[in-house]
């Protein structure tokens, strides 16, 4: 197995010279002119175990930072937005409505359908720059609100402070995107008459008005009887 | 008759005099004059058919259905949002109703740089005149204004300022003030109930749901319109149709108007087309008063404050002051606050009342084609404009002070209060206005394929027609040389009915 190894050996004789590594004395030693060729380390049982260690603490952060969402909030039948951007819109939600009373894990789950499947008739780069957006929330509390934890994993201030952190963010486009959930959640929440009534509004006019009998019985002449299909 | 997205089984080819791509404002007045003298018209319309018993009143069902990608689209920079609407009727299904012709300042201008010849003398002023018959067009007055109106016109009064009462096409309006997402009491006199309907009880045939993808021509003339018809809940492409016509007429706004040609690369020699874009760019002002405005209700703009509104060369004032006032969504999503601070300002929903400051603009954008149905606008703010937008803030702040306003909120990240009138000068005057820093809104998109005699210099003939392609004629807001300084609903009906009598005559 073992074989004589460096670079100069292991180049065609066409190749160029690679120029000597700048700094550091391991590059010095192995452009030594009489650094003898080495045998390849052996991995020792301690090695071994110090690189799974640090597998196993990389992959425990990894998960820690992206996985194991708390799925509970979320409504079945999710057809736009994946678990994790379910679970970051669900605490985005959390945050963005009224706080008293804080809404219940019915309403939540409600909203997040409401929105889904809002998405679902939006321009496909709409729906991925939102993706984007969930995700930067999620992972960008360092830089928005000098937190450590990612944005599901806080609590209720720290998630505000974050959101906070957007609003005020020098970053134009962060401002933006911070605009762009606020009106989405607030779109899917103004929709019934207890958000209606807890800011006295006073919602439809007249609910379920079919409108006025004479001009539906001409706009429903207009339209083409279900079986017939586009010609002269 | 009227086709949606269901009727469509399969892919088709249709033969026919004239295709009208768009059924607003611009298209509709076309198809109307086309379709009764006898002609075979297909209308294709992005959006969807919807009847008065569609309009629920209610934000989140309406603005997906009434409003091009879901009201989410921005300009490139994301900085200002352009309200654009769909539907059979276009944006006329969800305007404000505001009818006011062609002030004679910028019509002078426009026929100083461009000609124009065809639309000089008396050919507008007659236009208008029959267009407003058609639509009922009549003036408002107090006995129609609400409270949020009102508070526009008591300011007006306290501070001597110009202002006065709007021209409006209602007929048998109730006042319930859901005018932006559809009237679901039938009281507009918008294009599907005037030009549309009319077209297809004489035989026009339009097609919703149903996106004009690509013109195909051999550089002279246009042959075919390739369109799809998509999913009205997903925007999945269903099937094709092709539209064989003699002539056709390009009336899907200002940004699609000129997407759809440069996608389709119609000759453009002088790289006109969709080089110039005007966007009114507004923003709003909210006032809390003492006594409750409940500005959700009534006819939402019917005084307008022109104090600040010289259309004239040169002119140091180009804002236009109206109420602007939305419904809880919209309120919500201007004012930008989330959480407790939310809760704080919406508590006195009921008490307020809203501005809106929008610019006559005169550094322009332009418009491209992304993707395959969308546009791109890429505009900022000119310095120059953004300081009439300033102008225009401090004006509407100091029309809700004087109307009695406890204090005035700007829809800044996040919201300015103003607590006296005193405050209005320091803290606006030093707002900054770069992008993202306020709240945006433009829902008067113009220019991008305008009309002018010199081919070098416009896209269109004054009749319509672009220099460029025998056949191909345009009729919307993209044939404005510049922006209108106004609302421009009834300019626009006005020129789809010149141009639609234009492309009779030039088709016999």
């Amino acid at each position: 197995m073992e074989q004589p190894h460096g670079p100069q050996q292991q180049r065609p004789p066409s190749s160029p010279p690679v120029p000597p590594a700048a700094g550091g004395p391991a590059a010095a030693a192995a452009d030594a002119p009489h650094a003898a060729p080495r045998a390849p380390r052996r991995l020792s049982r301690r090695r071994l175990l110090k690189l799974g260690g640090l597998v196993a603490a990389a992959g425990g952060l990894g998960l820690y930072r992206c996985g194991l969402y708390d799925e509970r909030l979320l409504p079945p039948g999710l057809r736009v937005l994946g678990r994790r951007e379910a679970a970051i819109a669900a605490a985005v939600i959390e945050t963005v409505l009224p706080p008293e009373p804080p809404p219940s894990p019915e309403r939540v789950r409600t909203l997040l359908a409401a929105i889904d499947a809002y998405l679902l008739g939006l321009p496909a780069e709409q729906v991925e720059q939102l993706r984007w957006l969930l995700l930067g929330v999620e992972h960008g509390t360092f830089w928005f609100g000098a937190r450590l934890e990612r944005f599901t994993r806080l609590g209720a201030r720290g998630r505000t402070d974050v959101l906070t952190g957007w609003q005020r963010s020098r970053l134009g486009l962060a401002r933006a995107g911070l605009r762009g959930l606020v009106a989405l959640v607030f779109l899917a929440h103004y929709r019934d008459a207890p958000a209606f009534a807890a800011i006295g509004y006073g919602g439809p006019l007249a609910p379920g008005f079919a409108g006025p009998p004479a001009s539906a019985a001409r706009y429903a002449r207009l339209l083409a009887p279900p079986e017939r299909e586009p010609g002269w | 008759m009227i086709y949606t997205a269901e009727h469509v089984r399969r892919d088709r080819v249709l033969q026919a005099d004239l295709c009208v791509i768009g059924s607003g404002a611009g298209g509709a007045p076309v198809a109307w004059e086309a379709a009764r003298h006898g002609l075979r018209v297909v209308v294709l319309e992005a959006g969807s058919y919807l009847e008065p018993r569609h309009f629920t009143q209610i934000e989140y069902d309406m603005v997906q259905r009434l409003y091009h990608d879901g009201a989410a689209r921005t300009t490139a920079d994301r900085a200002i949002h352009v309200l654009q609407g769909k539907g059979v009727g276009g944006s006329t299904l969800h305007n404000l109703n505001l009818c006011k012709r062609l002030p004679e300042e910028i019509a002078a201008q426009w026929f100083a740089d461009h000609g124009l010849a065809p639309l000089q003398g008396g050919t507008l002023p007659a236009l208008f005149a029959e267009l407003e018959q058609l639509l009922g067009v009549s003036e408002l007055g107090p006995a129609q204004a609400n409270a949020n109106n009102r508070v526009l016109e008591r300011g007006c009064r306290a501070l001597g300022w110009r202002g006065g009462w709007l021209r409006h096409n209602r007929r048998g309006c109730v006042g319930a003030g859901f005018c932006e997402l559809g009237c679901p009491f039938d009281a507009k006199q918008n294009a599907l109930k005037v030009f549309i309907a009319e077209a297809v009880e004489a035989g026009a045939l339009v097609l919703a749901d149903t996106w004009a993808e690509r013109l195909e021509h051999d550089r002279r003339r246009v042959r075919a319109v390739e369109a799809a018809v998509r999913d009205p809940r997903t925007g999945a492409v269903r099937h094709r149709v092709r539209i064989e016509a003699r002539a056709v007429c390009a009336a899907a706004s200002a940004t699609g108007t000129p997407a759809l040609l440069l996608r389709s690369a119609v000759p453009d020699p002088y790289r006109l087309v969709g080089s110039r874009l005007f966007l009114h760019p507004g923003t709003a002002v909210a006032g809390i008063f003492a006594e409750p405005i409940h500005g959700w209700r009534g006819i939402p703009q019917s005084y307008e404050c022109t104090e600040w509104l010289d259309l004239g060369p040169q002119s140091t004032r180009r804002v236009w002051i109206v109420p602007s006032f939305a419904h809880p969504a919209g309120a919500a999503a201007t004012l930008g606050a989330f959480g407790a601070e939310h809760a704080r300002l919406m508590r006195d929903y009921a008490h307020m009342a809203a501005l809106s400051p929008m610019v006559h603009d005169l550094v322009p954008g332009r418009v491209r084609p992304r993707g395959r149905f969308g546009v791109a606008i890429e505009y900022r703010l000119d310095p120059s404009d953004a300081a009439q937008l300033r102008l225009g803030l401090v004006a509407a702040a100091r029309l809700l002070f004087a109307a009695g306003a406890r204090r005035v909120l700007v829809p800044a990240s996040p919201a300015l209060e103003l607590a006296r009138e005193d405050e209005i000068e320091p803290v606006l005057g030093a707002l900054s206005l770069r992008p993202h820093t306020l709240d945006l809104t433009s829902v008067h998109p113009m220019s991008g394929c305008w009309m002018g005699d010199d081919p070098a210099r416009a896209c269109c003939e004054a009749t319509g027609r672009y220099h460029h392609l025998d056949n191909l004629w345009v009729a919307d807001t993209s044939l404005f040389p510049g922006s209108l300084g106004v609302p421009p609903q009834l300019t626009t009906y006005a020129l789809g009915l010149h141009v639609g009598r234009c492309l009779l005559a030039a088709l016999g």
